[in-house]
């Protein structure tokens, strides 16, 4: 990942969440086995002519808090979909969607975005970085999403840009870093607001293999400090990173 | 590619597409519409032809006091003698005096009607002669000459039915035997809206010997190769010569000589033209901002194709020749649309305008204003076209194979132009709005301003004393003793008269109280003086304060008495009673007798009397009796309409003088509503030019600010995911468009400054710097401005950030 690579010396204790920001309330703390979300009979579907489409169905899963969990499965199999429902970018289905405890399915759409604020951080296979910022600007974001003070924010972001070693690059516009480095600033932004979730849309499917190697490594080091990871990947070594791989086949749980 | 081939692809561009290509012709229609209008009223003014024979030689003459400060196109018929006897640069002069003279015989009713006294030679010189009879000779001019008249053709046609043995009938002119000459040209009503006229000579003897005061008007032709500056020089010299001779009257008096259109052009009536060019100006501009940010915007989305026409050989300069093709194409429909909207347009205002404008003024879409037409269109497609045009066209192959390239560099280049062109249109917008909205407050601060009486159901009728008849003061005061008895008579009827209506001004003198030195300023003695019919106080329904109405022998010889208003009261005797106080008008002339003390016997409640200026005027009423004019208003209170009104007080006067007719017989609200007509009709185009140019500012911000989101979705979706609430992704669409409000309204506010001076040209009944009119022009911009951003900032907050992020 050439310079933009996070230096192999330092610990794990670097991406370890930090919960005595301002963002962050109390960490959740699981009851007994309570897991971290919870998915019951989740279906989407498509009016397609008279009848219906399925993209998912039946789909029931538990992710316990520090899982990386990996879901595979080939092209149309609805990996993305779960993911933006777990994300709760997609408010269209049916089902129960527990995350942390909150019945997601039940709640309206303005609680739920708070949730989403709090607790899950995106990172996109295109990155998706914004073009008229700077790598500064595009990892502040979600705090200034989330009403964190400017001199608290550049706090937290001088911190994030130094753990993962762009301090350098802070001033640059996207379209003048490699495809690396854009996905390192995109993991960047994704972890700067303290997520308890990072969920991965194939986060490597843009990178040649050193590059997604290395980026892979990064997720390793989250969920080692105690952050829970859900990737979207096809590839079988990535997939390897994690503790547990959910297969989707046409909409169904394939395997868990 | 041909020119031709060009024209072909943009109508097939155009018809294709009707989103960009309707609204365009929408924006740039109203814009050619406005500006084509506002042209043919000032083609009429300044461009078109006068009817005169080599009209550009015919010029207005003056002569103009060092202290005056307008120029004012009067003299007196022994200096006009004097100029037409030494000038060397004319081919002829003549003088002209239009006045309201009385017509009677036994083919109709009495009628009053504008006439003229004009030079036997004036209508030679205007190279205009009767379709009918004989014109005037120049021995009608000589004094003593038998009185004649000139018909004018449509009092021809509707007091005579188009006879044709009108000529030589005898009929009455102020009442004075005249015989009928002749009958003028269908259209002819020189100068103004003249229908009779009369050789000089007729002239009351007053004007036709004294120098003082300039009461006629006179024109003369430039003998070929004159100049006008070479005529002024001429009849410079000519007027040293008349000031050695009567220094009293003509010491420092000049000549003025000007094109004879500048004798109705007055500066307010050019003040309120350039506004109303600048207005139209502004429209235009902002429709073709409009449709630049349209075009703008379609460039975008035309980069590839571009890009394939010039890696196929295609030059820049056959690229910007193929969109100016398109631009001219769109201006072409448009400028039709905006002609037809004009041809509207100028009907309209021709309407609302037709009883105040001289005969010569024709609101006609000539040649010249086709050509205009034309011009407009051509420019217009330059104006909006070229930027566009050039900035599609510096696409590059590469930028357009690079998506990324594209859209950070290409797009921020564009959407600079397209922030620059929307900010414009707010400021020119802002700017518009105040300069109307200071006219049309002017008028509605006129009309809301109390009158002190009662207006509703008040009818006035105007009559005016003239001929032998009327000429001694016992005359007069014989006919208003007549005219009260007659008003008094009818049971149902409430009538009175005064010397000047509620609101319609009064003669402006400055009062002295007795036993007072006069130690204030002159200007604080000055009240408004109104002659009044014994009962006028009654008749209208006004309450005494204090003391008495007067009576029938108020004003008479050892009955010298005055009613004043609680305003004079109160400044001149604050603490005082002023009943049995004596006042006098101050009279400045030493040589003049000083006027007999007047007592107070009443004071009323306040009346204004002049139609502007703030608060209540003074005003002190004396009895006519005192001093009957040769002229009156009669006010009848009818619940019958004006018609009806008149048809009573007709059928009175005609038992005191059957000759006698009234005019500007009409309400008086509608009276005190003719005295703004020029603000009202021209502040209501202002208005409607205004709106025209916020929807248009409105649509052009929606269309910029959509066409933003439209660009963003992706950016937008990307901020939604990262957790952007409703009210981010609406100030992260209305950011942009904010600052250009706020520039817009910045430099808007400068404009209305600059529009304001002009405005406070024509009006006294607000501030220059109103704060109604301000704020309220600054709100309507801003609420346009709100619901152009957060319908398609609404829209955003619906962005779906799966599909967005799909999309990618």
């Amino acid at each position: 990942m050439g310079d933009a690579c996070v230096a192999p010396t330092e610990t794990q204790m670097l991406f370890k969440r930090s919960s005595s920001s301002a963002l962050t309330e109390a960490p959740w703390e699981p009851t007994g086995n309570q897991p971290l979300m919870s998915l019951r009979g989740i279906e989407k579907s498509f009016p397609v002519g008279a009848g219906q489409t399925f993209v998912l169905r039946r789909i029931a899963i538990d992710i316990k808090p520090g899982e990386f969990v990996s879901i595979m499965g080939p092209s149309g199999a609805g990996k993305s979909t779960l993911l933006h429902i777990l994300g709760m970018h997609d408010s269209a289905w049916s089902g129960e969607y527990h995350l942390m405890g909150h019945p997601i399915h039940a709640l309206p759409a303005k609680e739920r975005a708070a949730l989403q604020k709090r607790h899950i951080g995106f990172v996109f296979q295109s990155y998706h970085l914004l073009d008229n910022l700077t790598v500064y600007e595009n990892i502040e974001l979600p705090l200034s999403y989330r009403d964190v003070r400017k001199s608290e924010r550049q706090g937290i972001v001088a911190n994030v840009l130094d753990k993962f070693g762009i301090v350098a690059k802070k001033d640059l516009y996207p379209n003048q870093l490699s495809g690396g480095q854009q996905q390192l600033v995109g993991v960047a932004r994704a972890i700067v607001a303290s997520p308890q979730v990072i969920l991965a849309d194939e986060p490597t499917g843009n990178l040649h293999s050193s590059q997604g190697q290395e980026i892979m490594e990064l997720f390793k080091q989250l969920n080692d400090g105690g952050t829970t990871i859900v990737q979207v990947t096809h590839s079988e070594s990535n997939a390897a990173y994690g503790s547990r791989i959910i297969k989707l086949r046409d909409g169904y749980i394939d395997q868990q | 590619m041909t020119f031709w081939n060009d024209v072909r692809l943009a109508a097939r561009l155009l018809l294709k597409d009707k989103g960009v290509t309707l609204p365009a012709i929408v924006a740039l229609a109203l814009g050619i519409g406005a500006n084509t209008i506002v042209f043919t009223i000032v083609n009429a003014a300044f461009l078109r032809d006068l009817p005169f024979q080599d009209p550009d030689r015919v010029v207005v003459l003056g002569m103009r006091s060092a202290t005056s400060g307008s120029p004012a196109y009067n003299l007196s018929l022994p200096e006009f003698e004097d100029l037409r006897e030494a000038s060397r640069t004319f081919d002829g002069l003549a003088a002209f005096a239009e006045r309201q003279l009385d017509l009677a015989d036994e083919t109709a009713a009495a009628e009053r009607t504008t006439g003229a006294y004009v030079s036997a030679n004036a209508f030679e010189l205007l190279g205009r002669r009767p379709v009918l009879g004989r014109g005037f000779r120049s021995d009608d001019d000589r004094p003593g000459a038998e009185p004649v008249v000139l018909l004018g053709h449509s009092l021809w046609q509707t007091r005579y039915q188009s006879a044709s043995d009108v000529i030589g009938r005898s009929v009455r002119v102020n009442g004075v035997p005249t015989a009928v000459i002749g009958v003028m040209p269908e259209g002819f009503a020189f100068p103004d809206e003249s229908q009779l006229w009369q050789p000089i000579s007729q002239l009351p003897a007053g004007a036709r010997t004294s120098r003082l005061p300039r009461t006629i008007a006179a024109f003369g032709r430039l003998a070929p190769g004159a100049t006008i500056d070479g005529a002024l020089a001429d009849l410079t010299i000519v007027a040293q010569s008349i000031a050695v001779r009567n220094p009293e009257t003509n010491a420092n008096v000049f000549p003025l000589v000007r094109p004879f259109r500048d004798r109705n052009l007055t500066r307010q009536l050019r003040i309120v033209l350039s506004m109303l060019t600048g207005a139209v100006a502004f429209v235009l501009l902002i429709g073709c901002a409009n449709v630049a940010n349209l075009l703008m915007a379609r460039a975008a989305s035309r980069e590839r194709e571009v890009s394939l026409r010039m890696s196929m050989g295609a030059s820049r300069a056959m690229i910007v020749r193929q969109l100016l093709v398109e631009s001219l194409l769109l201006a072409i429909v448009a400028g039709l649309a905006g002609f037809g909207l004009s041809i509207f347009g100028v009907r309209a205002f021709a309407l609302a305008v037709a009883d105040f404008i001289p005969y010569w003024l024709h609101f006609a879409i000539d040649g010249r204003v086709f050509v205009f037409v034309a011009a407009i269109c051509l420019g217009t497609s330059i104006l909006f076209g070229l930027l566009p045009a050039v900035y599609t066209s510096r696409t590059s192959l590469v930028s357009v194979l690079n998506e990324a390239g594209r859209s950070s560099s290409g797009g921020i280049r564009g959407r600079r132009w397209t922030s620059a062109l929307v900010t414009l249109q707010m400021a020119m917008t802002l700017t518009l709005l105040t300069g109307a909205g200071l006219m049309l407050r002017g008028v509605m601060v006129y009309f809301q301003t109390e009158t002190g009486v009662d207006t509703a159901n008040l009818v006035q009728l105007r009559l005016s004393l003239s001929g032998e008849r009327y000429a001694t003061r016992d005359q007069r005061l014989a006919f208003y003793r007549q005219l009260h008895t007659s008003l008094s008579n009818p049971p149902d009827l409430r009538s009175t008269f005064t010397s000047a209506g509620p609101r319609t001004g009064a003669a402006v003198v400055e009062m002295a109280v007795e036993g007072r030195a006069n130690d204030t300023s002159a200007e604080s003695r000055t009240v408004s003086s109104v002659l009044i019919a014994p009962g006028y106080f009654g008749a209208l329904g006004l309450p005494i304060v204090r003391g008495r109405e007067f009576t029938s022998t108020d004003g008479l010889p050892g009955g010298v008495v005055a009613i004043v208003n609680e305003r004079f009261a109160a400044q001149q005797f604050p603490n005082e009673d002023p009943i049995g106080r004596r006042i006098r008008a101050v009279i400045r002339d030493s040589n003049a007798p000083a006027p007999e003390w007047a007592t107070i016997v009443g004071v009323v409640r306040n009346v204004r009397q002049q139609p502007t200026g703030d608060g209540f005027d003074p005003v002190v009423y004396i009895p006519y009796a005192r001093n009957p004019v040769p002229a009156a208003t009669i006010l009848v209170r009818s619940q019958r309409g004006v018609a009806s009104a008149a048809t009573q007080i007709r059928s009175q006067l005609r038992a005191i003088d059957p000759d006698l007719p009234l005019f500007d017989v009409m309400s008086v609200d509608d009276r005190l509503a003719m005295s703004v007509w020029e603000r009202q009709v021209f502040g209501s185009m202002l208005g409607a030019f205004a709106v025209i140019a916020l929807v248009l500012a409105a649509v052009g911000l929606y269309g910029v600010t959509t066409y933003s989101v439209s660009r963003r979705t992706r950016e937008i979706g990307i901020r939604v995911a990262l957790g952007a609430q409703a009210r981010q992704v609406y100030w992260l669409v209305s950011r942009a468009a904010s600052l250009q409000v706020v520039i817009g309204l910045a430099i808007g506010l400068l404009g209305g400054l600059g529009v304001a001076t002009a405005v406070q040209n024509l009006q006294s009944e607000i501030t220059l710097l109103d704060p109604v009119t301000f704020i309220t022009s600054v709100l309507m911009l801003l609420f346009a401005a709100v619901v152009a951003c957060l319908v398609p900032a609404h829209r955003a907050t619906h962005v779906d950030p799966v599909a967005a992020l799909r999309s990618e």
